[in-house]
């Protein structure tokens, strides 16, 4: 992908994806990982959770990721701003002109529609998403522990990210000492393989 | 000066808000709002609903919002460079540690290890979206179709479509006139 076409990408989809950073990041799914397989599946996976592991919004962590893994440094910048500018152009616009109308029937009950259809999508990219994520009981029990602790109002989810790290950490550790090469690393192992930054 | 202090509280947002759009929104209703008041409970509520209804990020929206109303365009700019500067810094950090020790292996174990608690975090915000977006019945039918649509085709059909059909179809189940 060129620079110009990494701008392009995370342009788009932000302009276009009513619903926020998860919902881009499920469009930007479907168009560079199923459609045009610019992003590899697992490539797509490793970002994504790194991206939420920081704090920000989520979908622009994202795009400074991959868009270095394809361009470097360039491609980090063009992705960001990408991401980035439409979300500011259109509140501009918004605030400027547009507020209004949103209050408009026929333009509410679109949102409200709209939203709705959002919260279908959201839920299928937890699902398709959220999977490789999870492939082990143990690992689906801590996802769960940590969704339960991120809702608790007043909670900073960083709290529930770091224990749940913190102790998913210990059991793979001790995983691993204990048979070198198990059932349990034969997910470390293949991503071993493959990562690396370039 | 009104950017500075802007730019300061939305450094300390960006920095310190995990788990996507709605805990941004938490961060600036207790920096915005209940610190240097800036913007009433109401406006928020506003601000909130345009976040939401805008394309784009989230937390991205509301930055750029809270920016424009408390000191218009520069308050917008400098709210939203603020906003995202600790993700460069923090990402820009992440890569580079990745990048010299790629071959140690607990950093691996450690990048393992956070997916679980990640898949979390996104299950809260995507339960988060669902409770402000599925007020009832209907709404829900809505969103359990898009899921349906989406699981049934295999990925053949764009989700920016499907959204768009939920809203055409939002103007026919939501559009009528109140009764008076």
């Amino acid at each position: 992908m060129t620079i110009p076409q990494i701008f392009t990408a995370f342009f788009r989809v932000g302009a276009l994806t009513l619903g926020g950073g998860m919902a881009m990041i499920s469009v930007l799914r479907h168009e560079m990982v199923v459609r045009r397989g610019w992003i590899g599946e697992e490539d797509f996976t490793r970002e994504l959770a790194m991206a939420t592991a920081l704090p920000g919004a989520i979908v622009v962590n994202f795009s400074m990721f991959s868009g270095y893994r394809m361009r470097g440094v360039p491609g980090a910048a063009a992705a960001f701003l990408g991401a980035v500018l439409p979300s500011f152009l259109a509140i501009l616009l918004v605030a400027a002109f547009l507020f209004p109308y949103f209050s408009h029937p026929a333009a509410a009950a679109f949102l409200r529609g709209a939203s709705a259809s959002v919260a279908g999508l959201l839920a299928y990219m937890a699902f398709t998403v959220c999977r490789p994520m999870v492939a082990r009981v143990p690992h689906l029990i801590a996802a769960l522990i940590t969704a339960a602790l991120a809702l608790v109002p007043g909670i900073n989810p960083i709290f529930a990210l770091i224990i749940v790290t913190a102790f998913v950490f210990r059991l793979s550790a001790r995983g691993r000492s204990k048979d070198t090469g198990g059932a349990g690393d034969t997910n470390d192992a293949a991503a071993n393989g493959k990562d690396g930054p370039r | 000066m009104i950017l500075t202090q802007l730019f300061q509280s939305f450094l300390i947002i960006g920095a310190g808000a995990f788990g996507g759009g709605y805990a941004t929104i938490a961060m600036i209703e207790h920096e915005v709002v209940a610190v240097h008041g800036w913007i009433t409970a109401s406006e928020l509520s506003e601000l909130i609903a345009i976040a939401q209804m805008t394309p784009g990020p989230i937390a991205i929206n509301a930055a750029t919002y809270t920016g424009f109303r408390v000191a218009g365009f520069w308050g917008a700019a400098a709210a939203t460079a603020a906003f995202t500067l600790p993700s460069v810094i923090f990402c820009a950090a992440l890569i580079r540690l990745f990048a010299s020790a790629a071959s140690v292996p607990w950093v691996e174990t450690l990048r393992k290890s956070v997916q679980p608690a990640v898949a979390g975090l996104i299950i809260a915000a995507v339960l988060l979206y669902g409770q402000t977006s599925i007020p009832g019945l209907r709404s829900a039918v809505l969103a359990a179709l898009t899921f349906a649509v989406l699981a049934l085709s295999k990925d053949k059909i764009h989700p920016v479509l499907l959204v768009l059909c939920g809203g055409i179809a939002g103007i026919f189940i939501f559009g009528q006139p109140a009764p008076p």
